[in-house]
């Protein structure tokens, strides 16, 4: 009793508190157990359960809680048995292979290891001063030994930003400059020499491709021309292998030796170790290595004066390795170029005292190349996300308004958003043959100025910035049409069953509407990968495939399989949302399920992509439209919610069905096997 | 029940390990990787159940909770190797199985209808014999009760309760899911909250 006498003094001193809020929150005990608050209000809080007893059985509620949490998760993990025996045995294998696999510790780890140790061991030991002086003396030391100036103060970003500002200004020290760079790509015996001409105004590339063998040896035309064919053909399989690669890791085959490109592929990795060393004379070498995509390891080499990139080695998950490595670099301005290096005529001069011509130069592109063209800066604006809705477009067959106008070409034109936007697309584009772009920003396009390069007609610059601002406005109000559903702001409003049901499983507002949120996102991209696919679908009928290259219908056949992919996922991942919510109604199931298999046998026997695309097509507009009236509109009776909801559930169940037959049928050799 | 046994066990002496073996780390050149082969066998040793029991918890099933383990401690020693950082290397471990994790359990829902995962069959679960029949059976209608409510949580928030329960603190959970302190918080909050409805319902 003496000891609620005490408290009782307490509490009034604490009592205005008391009577503005006279108990402590959930939230508040949980984070007082767990030792989360500031000391002062973890004082206050324990004042406040000595007195209050309601508290105080409130907290233990929590603690209870816990308890119940750490018994259920041991009931949980014993329940699947004690881990295997084998299990260390096994992993103590891999680690002895793996270690020695890597050999010794690295310089840098064994430089910021002793320095690491040097610190815990002056703690303990020594006075301040000493353990500082030490410190300095045997960093010097080290300094001296390894003598990694500069080295270990470089990251890889400021390693890559530093040689694209001394690139830039490289370009800037003359007007109009030309880049010219030759390089020499090898996978295995197998070689190619590049010789790549980009007049960067313009945003012209000219690229031309020779197939070296073994050891880098140009062959010389001595052997006879049927050996030459087939040594051709066997190299072009290499050379297709290599570009395949590039694009696999989405690096840029067009640009394949650059700052830009590493930066682009080392930032897109979620996990990676970066090293940086120090490899012979002036020259600095980036390490990036990951577990993420067909690249095991990549070393980018700079020359350090001027951080420029001179060589790369890409190691390949399944051991095989990519050699890129810079004959020549140069920039020149414009007017010391042949100008006909652009319009292709007087390349093969140029290069035939180098090389042997194994593959015939790029003369005026004929319809089979202008296809491998299109198909390039379609994969580039893929890899650039810019195929799901933006208002670009691919045109073919349009004469290029320059000197040489009998010259043919892809025209990618449209209007992006930001400056930022048409930037990356016109780097992922940069240097494809034979294509033109016309890309402009909202701004620019609004504005009627011309961006493009000053030696092409403003006339048709205006033209067409029209007719892509008609186009977009007739996109958007086609728009309306394909995506009638506006994520849902404020409040939900839907119909009274499915309100309930989502009110239970969400009583949170911020709940549910995260919830439909995610499921109209989800069924939206999977509308703009079913867009994606009927586009391709509507350009590769069988005669342009004929047109393609064995390496580029893989290509082909890659962009498609991409797009099935997503689309699949997008539609499973969205009916197991639906699904959840939306609970199997009894008097609905019946004739749903006699209605299932007949849509799902009639399309399985049909193994054509393009047929399977139309039949697709339409039933995911069908989705996003029903689940745009289902989680967007109110007012409905509960009857019409059913029939929404039978045909949703419909349709999601069509396409799981279809959709795996697709992917199966996409993921062989549909187009390059035939 | 009043001090709940949070998984507290691991932590101090897994932090302390890494200054004085990466000291003698430094011995000898052939020693080097020896020494850094036995600093990751211990850590595999020592977490080995703890993210097993994690894993199993997030729906992974055993077998893959073992390649994941693996794969884990492998990551690990490319990341000392190569001279990554040493700090809260339990906070790493976990994290890199938690990735591999979600990314195995994405793949699996990406790959179709699997068969579900044995094992959250409560009434094939082996209770301890207790005292008496009747605490059997309070126990096991409590771990019904509570199996129930973990089942109802969302993906987010059963992984910071069980991370809290492998003894993480808000900030590290935090760091280790890339979220922030106050959406773990909130997580937590909100999952303890449901929990104690169901045991007082």
């Amino acid at each position: 009793m003496g000891k609620t006498a005490e408290s009782r003094t307490e509490s009034s001193a604490g009592n205005k508190k008391f009577n503005e809020n006279p108990h402590l929150s959930d939230e508040k005990l949980l984070f007082a157990l767990d030792g989360e608050l500031a000391a002062a209000e973890s004082a206050q809080v324990k004042i406040h359960l000595q007195a209050c007893w309601s508290c105080r059985a409130r907290s233990e509620q929590i603690e209870e809680a816990i308890a119940n949490v750490v018994e259920y998760r041991d009931l949980l993990a014993t329940s699947f048995g004690p881990t295997s025996t084998n299990g260390r045995a096994k992993f103590v294998t891999q680690l002895q292979q793996l270690s020695r696999s890597v050999g010794n510790p690295t310089l840098r780890s064994r430089i910021v290891g002793t320095l690491r140790a040097l610190q815990a061991f002056s703690k303990v030991t020594l006075p301040r001063h000493a353990a500082i002086s030490g410190l300095v003396m045997a960093t010097l030391l080290l300094l001296l030994l390894a003598r990694p100036w500069g080295v270990r103060k470089v990251s890889a970003n400021q390693l890559l930003e530093n040689a694209q500002v001394s690139e830039v200004r490289a370009l800037h020290s003359v007007t109009r400059p030309v880049v010219y760079q030759k390089l020499s790509i090898r996978l295995g015996d197998e070689a190619v020499t590049r010789t790549i001409y980009r007049d960067l105004e313009g945003v012209r590339q000219t690229d031309r491709i020779d197939i070296s063998g073994r050891n880098g040896e140009l062959s010389k035309g001595v052997a006879s021309p049927g050996e030459l064919q087939k040594r051709s053909e066997s190299m072009q399989s290499a050379r297709n292998e290599i570009e395949q690669t590039f694009l696999q890791a989405h690096l840029n085959w067009q640009d394949p030796l650059s700052a830009a490109t590493y930066k682009h592929w080392h930032n897109n990795l979620d996990e990676k170790q970066d090293q940086v060393s120090l490899t012979g004379n002036n020259l600095l070498t980036l390490t990036t290595t990951t577990d993420e995509g067909p690249i095991a390891e990549a070393r980018l080499t700079f020359r350090t004066p001027d951080f420029h990139p001179i060589a790369a080695i890409l190691l390949l998950h399944d051991s095989r390795q990519v050699e890129v490595t810079e004959l020549m670099w140069d920039v020149f301005p414009f007017e010391a170029v042949d100008p006909a290096i652009f319009s292709t005529e007087s390349i093969r001069p140029l290069e035939v005292a180098h090389s042997a011509n194994l593959v015939p130069p790029p003369s005026s592109p004929t319809d089979a190349e202008l296809a491998e063209s299109e198909l390039q800066a379609r994969v580039a604006i893929h890899a650039e996300g810019a195929d799901l809705g933006e208002q670009i477009e691919l045109d073919r067959d349009l004469p290029v308004a320059r000197r040489s106008s009998s010259e043919r070409s892809v025209v990618v034109r449209g209007i992006v958003s930001t400056l930022e936007r048409k930037n990356s697309l016109v780097a992922a584009l940069q240097g494809i043959p034979h294509v033109q772009l016309r890309l402009q920003t909202v701004e620019e396009a609004a504005t009627q100025q011309n961006v493009v390069a000053a030696d092409k007609t403003e006339g048709i610059e205006n033209q067409i910035a029209q007719e892509a601002l008609a186009h977009e406005s007739r996109a958007i109000s086609a728009g309306v049409e394909a995506h009638p559903n506006e994520p849902p702001e404020g409040p939900f409003k839907g119909g009274r069953a499915l309100e309930q049901q989502l009110e239970e499983r969400y009583p949170k507002a911020e709940d549910r509407s995260a919830f439909i949120n995610g499921v109209v996102e989800l069924v939206q991209d999977a509308l703009a990968q079913a867009w994606a696919l009927r586009r391709l679908r509507d350009h590769y009928g069988p005669e342009t495939v004929a047109q393609l290259s064995r390496g580029s219908r893989q290509t082909l056949e890659l962009l498609i399989r991409d797009h099935v992919s997503v689309l699949r996922q997008n539609v499973d991942e969205a009916r197991d949302m639906v699904t959840t919510i939306v609970l199997p109604n009894p008097s609905a199931e019946i004739p749903g399920r006699s209605n299932l298999d007949a849509p799902t046998s009639a399309s399985a026997p049909v193994n054509d992509w393009r047929y399977n695309v139309t039949e697709i097509f339409p039933e995911v507009q069908e989705v996003n439209e029903n689940i745009a009236a289902l989680l967007g509109e109110s007012g409905r009776t509960t009857s019409e919610e059913q029939t929404l909801v039978l045909d949703l559930r419909l349709t999601l169940t069509k396409l799981h069905a279809q959709l795996p037959v697709l992917y199966q049928h996409v993921s062989g050799p549909f187009l390059s096997g035939l | 029940m009043g001090n709940a046994p949070l998984g507290h066990e691991m932590c101090g002496h897994v932090l302390n390990l890494d200054l004085s073996a990466r000291a003698t780390v430094l011995d000898q050149e052939g020693q080097r990787t020896l020494k850094l082969e036995e600093q990751i066998t211990r850590l595999f040793d020592e977490l080995r159940q703890p993210i097993r029991r994690y894993l199993l918890c997030l729906n992974v099933s055993p077998m893959e909770a073992e390649e994941i383990i693996q794969e884990t401690f492998l990551r690990l020693f490319r990341h000392l190797h190569s001279g990554g950082r040493e700090d809260n290397l339990r906070g790493w471990i976990f994290r890199v199985a938690h990735n591999i994790g979600i990314n195995e359990l994405k793949r699996r829902k990406y790959l179709g209808p699997s068969n579900p995962r044995q094992g959250t069959d409560l009434s094939v679960w082996s209770i301890d014999p207790a005292p008496n029949p009747e605490e059997l059976l309070l126990r096991k209608e409590r771990m019904v009760r509570t199996h129930e409510a973990i089942s109802a949580l969302s993906g987010r928030q059963k992984q910071c309760l069980y991370l809290r329960a492998e003894g993480f603190r808000y900030r590290e959970i935090a760091e280790l899911l890339g979220v922030t302190v106050s959406t773990v918080a909130e997580m937590l909050h909100r999952a303890i909250k449901n929990l104690t409805k169901e045991s007082n319902g």
